[in-house]
C-alpha cells in the first residue's frame, strides 16, 4: 500500500531557512539549499521549500534558491511563496519543483481551475493556514490577519492534488498536531491532506498516524533542524513497535538503537560500542 | 562522462531538470531536444512527462515528434525510458481530458484510479532483468498519478497495490522501457533502476 509520508518543511525568510513561531517569530537556521540536502541523506520522503515574504512583497520566490535546492536532492520537491499566475508557476517548475504550493491565490478558484488544467492536479498543492477562534475552527490569512472562512466548506469546493494544513497555534509551539482538526479533515475530503505544525518529538508523529489513519503525510518545520539525522531517527521510532506503513529504507538506520521518552538516542553499552570500533562499511557506488 | 548520446524528447511537458540531474549523478550528459533529427541520432531516448494525457499527445502531434519517435523506436529500436505520462502516453488510447490516441507503441490504454496516488509504495517484481537486477522485492519508488496503464501481462516488469488494486508500476517490450514511478524521485532505488537502463543502453547492440 502506499505508504504515508515523512515531509520536512523549510522555511524561507529573508533567503534563508528559519524557524517560524505562531507565525510571528523567526529564529536562523542557515542555508537552505544545505538543510535540503542533509534532510534527503536522512531519507525524507519530500521537501516542502517556502518563501514566506514573497506574497507580501509583491515577488516570486527566488528561482536561484530553488534551482539550488532541485539540484541537491533526488526526492519530490514543493515550492511556495508568491505564486500568482501561470507563468509563475512554470518558471516555479522549471527551476526544479515538482508541485507547487499555493496559498493566497486559493481564493480564486478560476486561477485555481486554469492552473490545474494546464500543469495538472498532482502539480498544484493547496497551502491552507487554519487557526482556532472562539472554538472554531477558520482559515487565517496571514497577509490581512483576518479569520473568517469555514475551513470546511472552503475545501468542499477545492480540487486540487494534495492540501497542506498548517495550524497558526501549533506553529513552534512543540504541544502535538492538531489531531481533531485533521480527523475532521480526512473523513471531509478525499484530497489527500498533508499535517504541520506542532511536532515536538517523533511520538507526537506516531499519535498523529495512529489517530488519524487516513492522514496522507506528517510534515514538520522546526523540528526536523533540531538535530543530526532527525529523519533517520524519526521513521526508526515511528516503525519501533507498530509496523506503520511508512517508508523505512535507505543506509542511515537507526533500528536496533533505543530512545528516550523524548526521542533522544540511548547511548549504547559500552561492550557494544567496543565491537563497532572497527566495522567496515563499504561505500554504496550506484 | 559515457559518449552516448541521451536525448530528453522535449514535447513541452514535465520536470526535465530533475531527470538531467540525476543522469548527470549517473555520470551522463544529456541533451533536451524537440529536433526530429536529434532524436533519430539518438543512442537512448527519454520521455519525461507531468500533466493530463489529450495535452501531451496535442503537444506531440503539434511539435510533428511522432514519426522521428516512431523511426527511432520502433523502426531503429533505439532504447527507450518513459516516465509516468511519458509512460501513459505509450499507449493506445487514454481517457484523461477526453478519449485520446496515444504513441501506440504498446497494446494498452490508460484509464482513471479514481483518486491521486501520491507517495512512496512498494513494488512487486515481475521481470527482473534489465531495469530490476539490483534491486530487491518490495523496494519503495515515488508516485503522483490518478490515471494508470492497462497493458498486457507479457508486458509488465513491476506492479504496485493502490488500495486493493494492482496497479502497473513499469513495462517493457523489447527496446522500449517505462515507469509510472519516478526514479529521478525516488532516492537510490531511483538511481539503482536509471543505472540499469543506462547500462542497458551501454551493452545494446540495436
Amino acid at each position: 500500500m502506499v505508504k504515508q509520508r515523512v515531509i520536512a518543511v523549510i522555511v524561507v525568510k529573508n533567503s534563508l531557512a528559519v524557524q517560524s513561531i505562531g507565525f510571528k517569530r523567526y529564529l536562523p537556521i542557515g542555508r537552505a539549499e544545505i538543510a535540503a540536502e542533509f534532510l534527503n541523506e536522512w531519507g525524507v520522503d519530500e521537501i516542502v521549500l517556502v518563501d514566506i515574504d514573497a506574497m507580501r512583497e509583491k515577488r516570486l520566490i527566488d528561482l536561484d534558491l530553488v534551482q539550488k535546492v532541485a539540484q541537491k536532492i533526488f526526492t519530490p520537491l514543493c515550492v511556495g511563496g508568491g505564486i500568482r499566475t501561470k507563468e509563475d508557476i512554470k518558471k516555479v517548475l522549471e527551476a526544479g519543483a515538482d508541485k507547487v504550493a499555493v496559498n493566497q491565490m486559493l481564493f480564486d478558484r478560476d486561477f485555481l481551475q486554469e492552473a490545474t488544467h494546464y500543469f495538472g492536479k498532482q502539480c498544484i498543492v493547496a497551502s491552507v493556514d487554519i487557526t482556532k477562534k472562539e472554538g472554531e475552527y477558520r482559515i487565517y490569512d496571514y497577509l490581512s490577519r483576518s479569520a473568517t472562512h469555514d475551513p470546511f466548506t472552503f475545501i468542499d469546493t477545492l480540487d486540487v492534488g494534495e492540501i497542506l494544513v498548517n495550524v497558526v497555534e501549533k506553529d513552534g509551539m512543540k504541544s502535538g498536531y492538531e489531531i481533531p482538526l485533521y480527523q475532521a479533515l480526512t473523513k471531509r475530503t478525499n484530497i489527500p491532506v498533508i499535517a504541520l505544525g506542532g511536532a515536538k518529538n517523533p511520538y507526537d508523529m506516531q499519535a498523529l498516524l495512529d489517530s488519524v489513519p487516513n492522514i496522507s503525510a506528517v510534515a514538520a518545520a522546526n523540528f526536523f533542524h533540531y538535530f543530526e539525522h532527525s529523519v533517520a531517527i524519526t521513521k526508526a521510532i515511528l516503525k519501533k513497535e507498530k509496523n506503520r506503513p511508512v517508508r523505512h529504507d535507505g543506509l542511515l538506520r537507526y533500528d536496533d538503537f533505543d530512545f528516550d521518552e523524548d526521542g533522544r538516542l540511548v547511548k549504547k553499552a559500552d561492550e557494544e560500542l567496543e565491537k563497532m570500533l572497527f566495522e567496515y562499511h563499504e561505500k554504496e557506488v550506484i | 562522462m559515457s559518449g552516448k548520446r541521451i536525448v530528453i524528447v522535449d514535447y513541452e511537458m514535465g520536470n526535465k531538470r530533475s531527470i538531467i540531474n540525476a543522469l548527470a549523478y549517473l555520470g551522463y550528459r544529456a541533451t533536451v531536444s524537440k529536433d526530429a533529427q536529434t532524436i533519430q541520432n539518438a543512442d537512448a531516448l527519454i520521455l519525461p512527462g507531468v500533466g493530463a494525457f489529450k495535452d501531451a499527445m496535442e503537444n506531440i502531434r503539434r511539435l510533428l515528434l511522432q514519426a522521428p519517435l516512431e523511426d527511432a523506436v520502433l523502426k531503429k529500436k533505439t532504447p527507450l525510458f518513459g516516465i509516468c505520462l511519458g509512460m501513459q502516453i505509450l499507449a493506445q488510447e487514454g481517457f484523461e481530458g477526453g478519449k485520446t490516441k496515444g504513441l501506440g507503441f504498446i497494446n494498452a490504454t490508460v484509464e482513471p484510479l479514481g483518486s491521486l496516488h501520491v507517495g512512496f509504495n512498494a513494488i512487486e517484481i515481475l521481470q527482473k532483468e534489465p531495469l530490476y537486477t539490483t534491486i530487491e522485492e518490495d523496494t519503495h519508488f515515488y508516485f503522483d498519478h490518478s490515471y494508470h496503464m492497462v497493458a498486457p501481462i507479457e508486458n509488465i516488469s513491476a506492479r504496485t497495490l493502490y488500495h486493493d488494486k494492482l496497479v502497473c508500476a513499469s513495462i517493457q517490450k523489447e527496446n522500449i522501457f517505462a515507469t509510472q514511478f519516478h526514479p529521478e524521485k525516488s532516492q537510490r532505488a531511483g538511481l539503482k533502476l536509471l543505472r540499469n537502463f543506462l547500462n542497458y543502453m551501454e551493452n545494446y547492440n540495436g
